[in-house]
């Protein structure tokens, strides 16, 4: 069984987010999802979300396409869930192109996905505010 | 198999959206979910400002395990009779004559109509309002 994993906010779940999603597990069959917590948006990257924690997990659960939703707490758990969810594909949005090819070092294969155009949640509350 | 049917525009979705999708699912076995399309939405709420296009909104509702079949309306009553359904599933603020006649129609026709109330403290307006105040 060749299992894949994503890492992610997603708040205000779009269709672009389905997009990653679905192509992620199409390139296996088991699809694992780490959401990030409120604390790691706030502390690594001074984001906050509109939704929380609670709420993104439940959504993501939802999806079809995805079989397990852990939390990212932190930027260095990635080599250490490479190893505990016996990771064979890591995948990404393209924004990251190459920040995370140190992974293949672990056994994974490394794949970039193209984002949907036009569609952001932070383009969304930006949009949002100028109206 | 009992089908059940909700219907709604399902724009900035959310956990009460989800929630309204799963409790329809508890009323039978299979899960029709109409999405309004969008030319049609502002003829019922004037002052709407949806945010993704018809075929957007299908994406995302088709893409939830909970749900097993999706299609698209126009106007609620005209709807309703076309479709193979068994429960009319109608979440508490739908209650234009649309949705007086759907119901009125299923009551005529032997088909069960049901009231979800909805999620308190979430609102696909309320997430639209807060957005635009955010910094």
């Amino acid at each position: 069984m060749k299992r894949v994993i994503t890492y992610g906010t997603f708040d205000l779940l779009h269709y672009g987010h389905i997009n990653l999603l679905r192509r992620a597990k199409a390139l296996g069959d088991y699809l694992i999802v780490a959401v990030s917590t409120d604390e790691f948006n706030w502390n690594s990257k001074h984001k906050k979300c509109y939704f929380s924690y609670e709420q993104r997990k439940a959504l993501v659960e939802a999806v079809r396409y995805v079989d397990l939703v852990i939390p990212e707490e932190n930027w260095e758990q990635k080599v250490t869930d490479m190893h505990e969810y016996h990771i064979d594909t890591f995948v990404i949005g393209d924004d990251w192109e190459g920040k995370f090819d140190f992974l293949k070092d672990e056994g994974v294969e490394v794949v970039y996905l193209p984002r949907t155009p036009e569609i952001s949640s932070t383009q969304i509350k930006k949009d949002l505010n100028q109206k | 198999m009992k089908k059940v049917i909700t219907v709604g525009v399902f724009d900035y979705f959310h956990l009460g959206h989800l929630r309204l999708f799963e409790n329809a699912k508890k009323l039978g076995d299979y899960l029709i979910v109409a999405v309004q399309d969008g030319d049609c939405i502002l003829k019922t709420k004037p002052d709407a400002k949806i945010l993704y296009t018809t075929e957007q909104r299908l994406d995302l509702v088709r893409a939830l395990r909970v749900v097993d079949e999706v299609i698209t309306y126009e106007d609620v009553d005209r709807t309703l009779p076309e479709v193979d359904f068994d429960v009319f599933a109608i979440g508490g603020d739908q209650t234009h004559p649309g949705f007086q006649r759907a119901v009125k129609w299923c009551e005529e026709h032997g088909k069960e109509v049901v009231r979800l109330p909805r999620t308190p403290g979430i609102s696909s307006s309320d997430i639209k309002a807060e957005l635009r105040e955010l910094k």
